[in-house]
This record gives structure tokens, sequence and C-alpha cells, in this order.
């Protein structure tokens, strides 16, 4: 019975009322009809859903998309507006780090009282507790208040505890994200044990790779409408056009002008507020993108799939042989890769002043899944060294998915090539 | 109406008794951890109390109590009696108005019944109170005379515990929405003690104020315990049978308005 829909949920809605003064509830409560006293804010709105037992599912969104409301529906937390959820099975959820924890007590303690808000009796959290301690892998700690854990230390924990009360659904709310990637690593091996034991998994997460590499399903909400739903490859494919294009622009009918020979994308990417900027301003980088082999702006890429970084100059005084470079940094600031005109053996020539320049990088994604920073810069090689005109530094950041996992970071793209040798050993000996 | 079904409602209870055991045990542990003499906190607080009033009301006031009828009970263990009553009251309706404030993850982070919430107040307060009457009943042993009438004091108590059950539904789910019973129900605790017959005899009470006394289900619990406990005189079946209806009926519908009410928590805190 694979395909009984353990969690199915229908024209659910959620309003909240906002009330500018706490009197304005009374007032509320007083007013018989008539005059409303409150603003309504939709969460979501008519939301259809319906997962199947042993179904994996993910999903993406913006924040503030409702996410993390749909959760709390359906874990029967928050009390619909309109609609109806049900669920068959008992849920373990794990909505926020260490919820339900009390700091004061011991690693062991909070254990049986999860436990027994699961419903499970001290002898049967006995024999669990073997089990959770070698999940967690915390060691002494266990036995330490929960105050002096660290967040990994507790991520651990509690995911330890979801997990050892057999729960028919689990959902997970972002909180794998603070654990460390090897935790993550087990904690996925769970769930694929999980899942043939038909259990049913829904989380929410900002890391797309996580969607496409354990998903079976996959939805994306937009400001509390289900945006999208599908196979996970064909959700982050939309979710990446999604959030690639910012809000204003989407707001015009379509894109501006064909990437291809657009010379500026004003507000087309999520640029870094906090972005490091330097130089002389005799020429300036005007303009900076990401895109995908077919010319759409992204700030989600595909590992192994063909991109470009393009950026627009426009010369403020005449400028002799420019050099444009970009360097791809990690989240901690180490340098992966990159190249320069110069190093290319590019010679961009003399730009006038007034005058523009496109340059267009294109290459390969081979980065694993992560997080990413663009720097981008126009120097020149001056007698001393180079000198800056304009340098962008951790201007654009962006994400890269995959569908597979790959340790390190970036896939050796390694073909393999296999045989067993037994045969081969045995034949050798039998001839003389 | 489901939730006004009192089989129903302690049968929902009941199910969930191992938690609430274990959140009952914490609220207790909780409140002594990190103390020198821990649980040993709930014995001297009493007894410290008994030796102020033996100073204050035996020694300085020389108060006297009206019923001269039995002039070998000491006057603190009179008192003792409103005192151990209304305090399980006190420190239930005192708590709860914050109660739910208080586990706030618990209510929109976990899938957790709340309404077991209060009970567990009730619960911890009661471990408190059952330490009272166990010291009260060393001091009437040694102060005074054991009679066989004291077997009648849990039943004599357990309208007061319902009325206490009820009142702390109701105020834990409307402090939710109304924080500011956190700041009212202290002083009302005060004001309350006053007007009950903690520390005088509700007979000395002049006739026209009678009727109030006669509404007010601590009051006719304290006189009951005093009967029942130091004077050894049964209680009376019908006032007793009245006060139970009554506190019966404020249990099941504070459980009914905080069934209620609760699925709004999450949307309020």
């Amino acid at each position: 019975m694979s395909s009984e829909a353990v969690i199915s949920v229908h024209n659910l809605s959620k309003h909240y009322r906002i009330y500018n003064h706490p009197v304005d509830r009374i007032r509320q409560m007083l007013s018989l009809g008539g005059k409303k006293h409150y603003r309504e804010f939709t969460a979501l709105d008519d939301i259809h859903l319906d997962i199947r037992r042993g179904e994996t599912v993910g999903i993406v969104g913006r924040n503030g998309s409702g996410k993390s409301t749909l959760l709390q529906l359906v874990c029967g937390i928050l009390k619909p507006t309109a609609g109806e959820v049900q669920v068959n099975g008992r849920i373990a959820a794990l909505l926020e780090l260490g919820a339900g924890f009390h700091p004061e007590f011991s690693g062991r303690e909070n254990i049986y009282m999860q436990a027994a808000i699961m419903n499970i009796s001290r002898e049967e959290a006995d024999k669990r507790l073997p089990e959770i301690a070698a999940f967690a892998d915390i060691g002494d700690f266990l036995g330490q208040p929960v105050k002096t854990y660290s967040s990994g230390m507790f991520v651990r924990l509690a995911f330890a505890v979801a997990i050892a009360m057999s729960p028919d659904i689990l959902i997970v709310d972002e909180a794998l994200s603070v654990g460390d990637a090897l935790f993550q690593a087990k904690c996925f091996a769970k769930f694929r044990e999980f899942k043939t034991q038909g259990v049913t998994i829904l989380f929410v997460t900002h890391s797309l790779d996580l969607i496409t590499s354990h998903c079976d399903t996959a939805f994306m909400l937009d400001r509390g409408v289900l945006a999208g739903r599908g196979s996970p490859k064909e959700v982050v494919d939309q979710y990446r056009r999604h959030i690639a294009i910012k809000e204003e622009s989407r707001q015009q009918a379509s894109f501006p002008t064909p990437a291809q020979t657009a010379l500026e994308w004003p507000r087309t990417f999520e640029l870094n507020p906090a972005e490091n900027r330097y130089g002389s301003g005799e020429a300036e980088i005007r303009e900076a993108g990401l895109f995908t082999e077919n010319e759409t702006p992204s700030q989600i890429f595909m590992r192994n799939a063909p991109f470009s970084i393009r950026l627009h100059i426009h010369a403020h005084h005449d400028v002799a042989s420019p050099i444009v470079s970009f360097v791809i940094k990690d989240v901690k600031g180490t340098v992966l890769c990159g190249t320069t005109t110069l190093m290319e053996h590019l010679d961009l020539g003399p730009l006038g002043s007034g005058k523009r320049l496109m340059v267009a990088f294109r290459q390969i994604m081979r980065l694993n899944p992560g997080n990413y920073l663009l720097s981008v810069g126009c120097q020149t090689l001056g007698e001393e060294g180079y000198i800056p005109y304009d340098v962008r530094l951790d201007l654009i950041a962006f994400q890269v998915v995959s569908d597979g996992e790959r340790p390190g970071v970036f896939d050796p793209e390694s073909t393999i090539e296999w045989r067993h040798l037994n045969d081969l050993a045995q034949r050798e000996k039998d001839q003389p | 109406m489901t939730t006004l079904n009192p089989l129903r409602a302690g049968a929902h209870l009941y199910r969930h008794r191992y938690l609430i055991g274990q959140l009952t045990r914490r609220e207790v542990l909780l409140k002594y951890r990190g103390s020198y003499l821990g649980i040993g906190w709930s014995f001297f607080y009493p007894l410290l109390l008994l030796a102020t009033f033996t100073l204050v009301f035996g020694h300085i006031f020389g108060a006297r109590w009206h019923a001269r009828a039995h002039p070998a009970i000491p006057l603190v263990l009179v008192m003792y009696c409103g005192l151990a009553v209304f305090n399980l009251f006190a420190e239930t309706a005192a708590a709860a108005p914050r109660l739910i404030l208080g586990y706030q993850s618990y209510v929109k982070k976990i899938i957790f019944p709340t309404e077991i919430l209060p009970l567990v107040l009730v619960m911890s307060s009661t471990v408190h109170a059952a330490i009272n009457f166990l010291i009260l009943l060393l001091f009437i042993a040694v102060f005074a005379k054991l009679h066989l009438t004291l077997l009648l004091v849990p039943l004599i108590l357990l309208p007061l515990w319902l009325f206490v059950l009820g009142v702390a539904w109701l105020l834990a789910a409307t402090g939710v929405f109304v924080r500011d019973l956190a700041h009212v129900m202290p002083v009302f605790v005060q004001i309350l003690m006053f007007l009950s017959p903690v520390f005088y005899p509700q007979s000395a009470v002049p006739a026209s104020l009678q009727w109030l006394y006669h509404m007010n289900p601590l009051g006719i619990v304290i006189e009951e315990l005093r009967q029942v406990a130091l004077w050894g005189v049964p209680p009376d079946w019908i006032k007793w049978l009245a006060v139970l209806a009554v506190s019966g009926a404020t249990a099941l519908a504070g459980y009914a308005f905080f069934t209620r009410s609760q699925e709004e928590f999450a949307d309020v805190l």
C-alpha cells in the first residue's frame, strides 16, 4: 500500500489577524460584526497536497512564503482558517532547534521527557537510549545540562531523539542546516533507511541540493500559494528562475530584453549590499551577472552545466588595456577559482572615455553543491603592479545544486572502468 | 459538546498520565534545583510560617478563637488549616496566567497536548500542599488530638482540588489573551485571602456579610477541614455535596473553555 496518502491537505488557508494595538483585539471582541479593527494577513491560500506513504518531500520557497506555517498546520500546532489537514500516523517534528528541551536538565533527562511527550513509556525509552546516544554521538555531554551544549550538539541530540521515536512521518524545518556535513550525511543515510521502512519525510530547506539529491517530490511555495510541484529537478529549476529574477523585474510582464543582447540588467540580481568595492573609478563595472547556458540570469546553477559570467564596463576616462577578472570564493572566503583576461593572454585594447565594453567568461560549473560568492574586477597593469579601476568583491552570491553526492570542492567528473579479476586470474592459472 | 463530557475529559487526561507525571516531577525538581536544601524548603517554609504565627498571633496579638468549645486546640493549628488550603489555591492562581506563556515553545513548536499544563501546575502545587498537610498532621498529633474523622480529610479536599483545577484552566487560557491577568491575580489572591476565613473563623463574620462567605468554596472547605481535622466533628454532607457540585462544574467549565480556546494560542503567542 505504498500509494496511500498519509498527509492530505485540502483547500487549506491560514489568515492571521494583525492588530496594531493590543486594545484593538479587545475592541474586535466587543464589536458585534461591523468594523474591522485588524488587518488580515494571508500566510497560506488554498493549498492542496497529497503525500503518499514512504515519500520524501521537499518544500522550497523564499522567507515568508508560508513554508513553516504549512508544516505547523500539518503538525496540528496551528488551526487552519479554512480547509482541512488529514494525517495518518505518528508525527515526529523538528520545527525549531531544541524546542521542548529544558536547558537546566541533562541530555538524558530531556530524552526521557521528549519520549514522554511522544507517549513513549520509560521502559521503552530505556531500550532506545543506547540507540539515541550512539546516533547523537556527543559522549559524556549526555549527562550535562543541555544549556552547556553547542548548537551542533543540540541538533545531534534533537535529531537522534526524533529518529528514535519510530515516527510514521518525520517533519524537519531547516534544523539540519546547523549540523556539520558528516552528521548531515548520517541523517540522510538514516532517511534512506526510513524510506525503505515506509516512513514519510517532509522537509523544508534553503539548500536546494538536499532537495534534488534526496527528495522524490518537491513543492514550491510563493507568498502563501503553491506555485509549483513535481519532480525535485523541475521544482528546483522553477525556483531558480523564480529567485534569480528579483521582485521588481518580475512584476514587469516579462524579462526585460533578450539577455543575449542586453547591455544592462538593472535590479535583476540580488547583489550583496555589503560588497567590498574599491578602485580609481576611471572605468566602472556597471553591470555584472551570471547566466545559464540559455542566457537566463540565475543565481542557482546545476553542477557540470555550462554557465557564463558577464560584465559591462563603462570608461569614464581613457584607459589603456583594461584587465578584466573574476574570482569565485566559498562562504569561508577561500578562493576556489577564477581567471583574468591577462592570464588568458588577451589584450582588450584601449578604451576611450565614454566607451563601453562587454566581457563574457564562459565555462562549466565544476563546483560541488554549496553557496559561493562571485567577485569581479577591472584593473590595469602599472609599473608597480595592478592598479584597480573598479574591483567589486563578493558582489553576487550564488548556489550550486546537483543530483548526486560528491565529496570535496569540485566534481572530478571521473569516468570509471572496472572488471572482476577473479576469472582472469583463474584463466591464467589454467593455461599451462 | 464532547469537551463537556466529564468521562471523556477524564479519559483523555488519563491517557497522558505518564507525561503529566514526568512534567510534574520536573516542575517540582526545578523549583529547588540548585538550592542547598532542595525539597527541604517545602518543609521549612511552613515550619517558619507556623513559628511566626505562634509569635504574632499567640503572643503579640493574643488573639482568641471564638470556638470556645475547643480550648485545647492551639490557635496556630486552626490558622494553619486555613493557610494550607488557601496556599494550594494561591500558588496555582498566581502562576496560572503566565503558565502558557512560559511554555511558549511547547505551544508553537512541538506537538504537545497543552491542556495538561494547568493540570501539571495543580499537581506540582499539590505536592507542596501534601507536605503542608503532612506537617499539619504531625502538629495535630503533637499538640492536639488525632480524631478518627481525620481519615475524611482527603474527601474534604477533593472539591478544593477540583475547584483549583478549574480555576487553573480558566486563568491559564485567559492569561494568553489578556496579559494583564498576570498582574491582577497576585493582588486578587491577597484580597481573597483576607476575605476567606483563614486567620479568623467564619462565625466571626457579621451576619450581614455571611452570604458572601457561603459563596466562597475556599472558605467552606477551610471550615470543613477544621471540623474534621481539629474538632473531630463529621462534615456537613449536604454542604460538601454542594461544594463538590460547584467545584466539579468549575473544573468542567475550565476544561471546556481551555480546549475551546487552545486552538488560538499559537496565533496569539
